[in-house]
């Protein structure tokens, strides 16, 4: 008699435990970054969404963004752009070349149909161009960093420029994650920032797009056209906008950490197919606000 | 309205009385009473409380009927207005509490409210301090049952206190929980009962369910569990306790910690004792690791000490000297810590060589806390677990130390004298509990001296010193307080802080105060300056306002 009430005793206990469930949940953030477009987004439950988790960031490199600025009616560009390559090439990632169609006064980017129908212009490069007063083709901006009053190098300069910003410290590591979902061409990017020396000053983290190859026509030595000509790295649009997003102002400590999100529709590869998910390169920036310069680079190529 | 209410229990408990005194004559009725006011005075140089109610009084008187299995009572509250310091949520009079029990052949039934414990009380622990300002007294239904020999289980639900405004307030979550424990050496008792080990397990379960909060940023649990084991043995003069409490996911908000703010971490704690004792001899070790093990029936903010489902046990000793127990009294970080505490207390003999006629008592305490060493994971936008922690992996950041010792000694029939050294690491970065908010260490020292003159006449004189190059600097203390049997006692104490960096502050706090004691009822009278400082029992404190005025206290009980 004792054994069943005791039984049966524990049985009602347990029961009444059991029934009492806890909430367990996983993904906790609701959609807290309302400044992300959740359409792009495939389930209409935004708690699903698969945030990164970021793990150390072990670079103690200061990359170098080499920025080409370029046109394809510039018959000495494409001689630049095996420059720029091979300085890419020669470094192990630490360098990244982003070709830039743009110059102050559009000369060499100015469609020029039948023979040179496209247009390689973006907002942002002409903006770059016209801040930095790179008024001819070719020519470089290291890091965006000021040599004898000027931004632009000549190319023969830009090994050695680069190879100087190479040498020093980074203040800054940035590390990018992204998720990209094909049915709504939704591309979600997530950066980390860390600042590893104390820094003041003004900051902003820029993205853009970069397609890796596009084959399109480009003048070359003797005005002859190149129709298959493999054009590297095009500058193709600004993820946050031109001067993208401010991180910091005035200044910040050793260890700060700063995350961003963004999305971003991607165009429809099937209209260019030269936007086609794996042509495609995320480079990423930090830049002082107040003369351009670039602090830390980094590059990010997708994958379906 | 109070007076209505007063009249309306007053005559509820005589009807009941009256019913069970009909039957025969073996009801009880029983009660206590206790008031304290406080008539404030402005005083701007130790910038003293000054409310513009001038006067505060709070007072409680518990009544509580008993027959055979049968018990109920209340107890009625009066906040009027609450004292300065005391925490925000107790105001004006009524009924704060309210029970009718009744237990039979093993069954305990209690309804309204009531107060229990967990084990340790980590998990659940519901409890009371009207001298902090804490009751978190569960609403609801608890059913205590013993099935058969060495085994009880017991459960309950209810809602707990929040606040006190002309009555009762309960907050909105939902605390259910079930205790099971089982005496080894009861249940086996045909082999066990007289074994020189004796054990007992238990372990529990406790959930609350609570919607309050509406973040818009994050989804929330709504129910939460928690859930441990604990085993307590003993082995002829030797004792263990162990206990092992894991939290289920219970975010708060933590605005100023952005890594501990709406983390979904799961908490735990553990809780150890190992101790021996023998005459004259005694020994006990404390190791606590606790992690994010907050634990309140709101997921909103609220006071400090508002709706604790869960107790978090401060292993340090409680000073009860002045300066040593109100300037910097440790109170555990709800974040998380770990700590360690040590406590040895020797006889010498008497009639030896070095114990002389009457012996020494010799008291030697370690306390100190750290941080966890936490490793953190950078997932604010993912998971937000925040952070990862292994069971008493301590960091380098210690929190608090206590280093004390204390000699007890009768020097003949009518002297005795106690000297006690203390010595103190105190990083108010964390702990916060004075204006600097800086890493303190600070040596006290203090003589006890009491003089029994006669029968009826007692003196007694206490001295102390705080040396510290920090906060306010140096304090001097001194009280002498006369005591005639069985009545009366007066004293006067002078707390004095000589060594503040800013003249202006080397103030007196002098209190003179008297007493009156008959029976059960006790009366008491103090006039003076208070100084600032943090009351705390069990490592709950709370922060009370330099005052300057009349204090008059009444406790009586029949």
């Amino acid at each position: 008699m004792k054994n069943t009430l005791i039984l049966g005793f524990s049985l009602i206990i347990l029961v009444l435990v059991f029934s009492i469930s806890c909430d367990r949940i996983e993904n906790p953030v609701v959609n807290n970054n309302p400044s992300l477009n959740w359409s792009l987004y495939p389930d209409a439950d935004t708690t699903t969404y698969p945030w990164p988790i970021w793990e150390e960031n072990t670079n103690q490199t200061r990359n170098v963004l080499l920025e080409d600025f370029t046109g394809h009616t510039c018959t000495n560009c494409p001689a630049a752009a095996v420059v720029a390559k091979n300085i890419e090439n020669a470094n192990g990632g630490k360098v990244i070349v982003t070709s830039v169609h743009a110059s102050t006064s559009s000369g060499f980017q100015v469609p020029s149909p039948p023979t040179l129908p496209l247009d390689h212009r973006t907002e942002a490069g002409n903006t770059y161009a016209n801040a930095m007063t790179i008024a001819f083709n070719p020519s470089g901006t290291v890091n965006r960093t000021i040599t004898s009053g000027n931004y632009y190098l000549f190319v023969s300069d830009w090994n050695q420029k680069v190879n100087a910003e190479l040498s020093k410290t980074p203040d800054f590591n940035i590390q990018v994650q992204y998720n990209y979902f094909e049915e709504t061409r939704g591309l979600f990017l997530h950066t980390e920032c860390e600042v590893l020396n104390n820094v003041s000053g003004d900051y902003s983290i820029i993205s853009f797009l970069s397609r890796d190859k596009v084959i399109a026509p480009q003048k070359d030595v003797g005005g002859v056209t190149i129709y298959d000509y493999e054009h590297h790295a095009v500058l193709s649009d600004n993820i946050n906008g031109t001067w993208g997003t401010p991180i910091i102002t005035g200044g910040a400590t050793s260890g700060t950490k700063l995350y961003n999100n963004f999305s971003y529709e991607m165009k429809d590869a099937s209209q260019d197919s030269t936007y086609k998910i794996d042509n495609i390169s995320i480079i990423t920036v930090i830049s002082d606000r107040n003369n351009y310069e670039i602090l830390q680079v980094v590059k990010t190529e997708l994958e379906e | 309205m109070f007076l209505k209410k007063i009249i309306l229990i007053s005559t509820l408990v005589f009807l009941l009385s009256q019913v069970f005194f009909a039957q025969n004559n073996e009801g009880v009725i029983s009660g206590n009473f206790a008031t304290t006011i406080q008539l404030y005075n402005e005083d701007t140089i130790i910038n003293s409380a000054y409310p513009d109610h001038r006067l505060g009084a709070n007072s409680f008187a518990n009544l509580n009927f008993n027959k055979g299995n049968f018990s109920a009572g209340v107890r009625l509250e009066s906040y009027l207005n609450p004292l300065e310091g005391y925490p925000q949520g107790f105001n004006g009079s009524g009924l704060g509490y309210r029970y009718a029990n009744w237990n039979q052949d093993g069954l305990d039934v209690t309804v309204g409210n009531f107060y229990d414990q967990f084990g340790s009380g980590m998990i659940l622990r519901i409890w009371e301090s009207r001298d902090l300002g804490i009751d978190n007294a569960m609403d609801g239904l608890k059913v205590k049952y013993n099935p058969y020999k060495g085994i009880y289980v017991k459960g309950l639900i209810g809602k707990q206190r929040h606040t006190f405004n002309d009555g009762l307030n309960n907050g909105n979550g939902i605390v259910r929980g079930f205790d099971g424990e089982i005496n080894i050496n009861e249940l086996f008792d045909s082999t066990l009962l007289d074994s020189k080990l004796q054990v007992t397990i238990g372990g529990s379960f406790v959930s609350k369910f609570n919607d309050d909060n509406k973040t818009p940023d994050f989804i929330l649990p709504k129910n939460v569990g928690a859930y441990g084991g604990r085993i307590a043995a003993r082995y002829g003069k030797f004792r263990f306790f162990g206990e092992y409490i894991y939290k289920e996911n219970d975010p708060y908000a933590d605005p100023n910690f952005e890594d501990f703010n709406y983390i979904y971490k799961n908490g735990e704690g553990v809780l150890l004792n190992l101790g021996y004792s023998q005459k004259g001899f005694s020994v006990d070790l404390n190791a606590k690791h606790m992690d994010n093990m907050l634990w309140r029936s709101t997921n909103s903010t609220v006071q400090p000490t508002e709706l604790m489902i869960g107790f978090m046990p401060a292993l340090s000793t409680q000073h009860f000297y002045a300066l040593a127990g109100t300037l910097y009294p440790y109170a555990p970080n709800f974040r998380g810590e770990i700590a360690f505490q040590a406590d040895v207390l020797y006889k010498i003999p008497k009639k030896t060589k070095l114990g002389g006629k009457y012996g020494w008592d010799i008291g030697i305490n370690y306390a100190t806390a750290y941080a966890p060493e936490r490793n953190f994971l950078n997932d604010d936008s993912t998971s937000r677990k925040s952070y990862e922690t292994k069971l008493f992996n301590l960091s380098d950041s210690m929190f608090f130390q206590d280093i004390n010792i204390s000699v007890t000694k009768k020097i003949n029939k009518k002297l005795k004298l106690k000297l006690q050294y203390l010595n103190f690491v105190f990083d108010d970065r964390t702990v916060e509990v004075t204006e600097s908010k800086e890493l303190i260490f600070a040596d006290i020292a203090i003589a006890d001296f009491t003089w029994k003159i006669n029968e009826k006449h007692t003196l007694r004189f206490e001295a102390q010193n705080l040396w510290t190059k920090q906060d306010q600097g140096n304090w001097a203390y001194g009280l002498i307080e006369y005591t005639y049997s069985p009545h009366w006692f007066v004293a006067l104490l002078d707390q004095y802080n000589y060594g503040n960096s800013i003249e202006e502050k080397r103030v007196h706090y002098v209190m003179a105060s008297a007493g009156y004691i008959k029976g059960p009822h006790r009366f008491s009278v103090g006039y003076g300056r208070q100084r600032a400082g943090v009351f705390c029992v069990g490592g709950v404190c709370r922060l009370v306002p330099a005052s300057n005025g009349l204090t008059f206290t009444i406790t009586s009980s029949f």
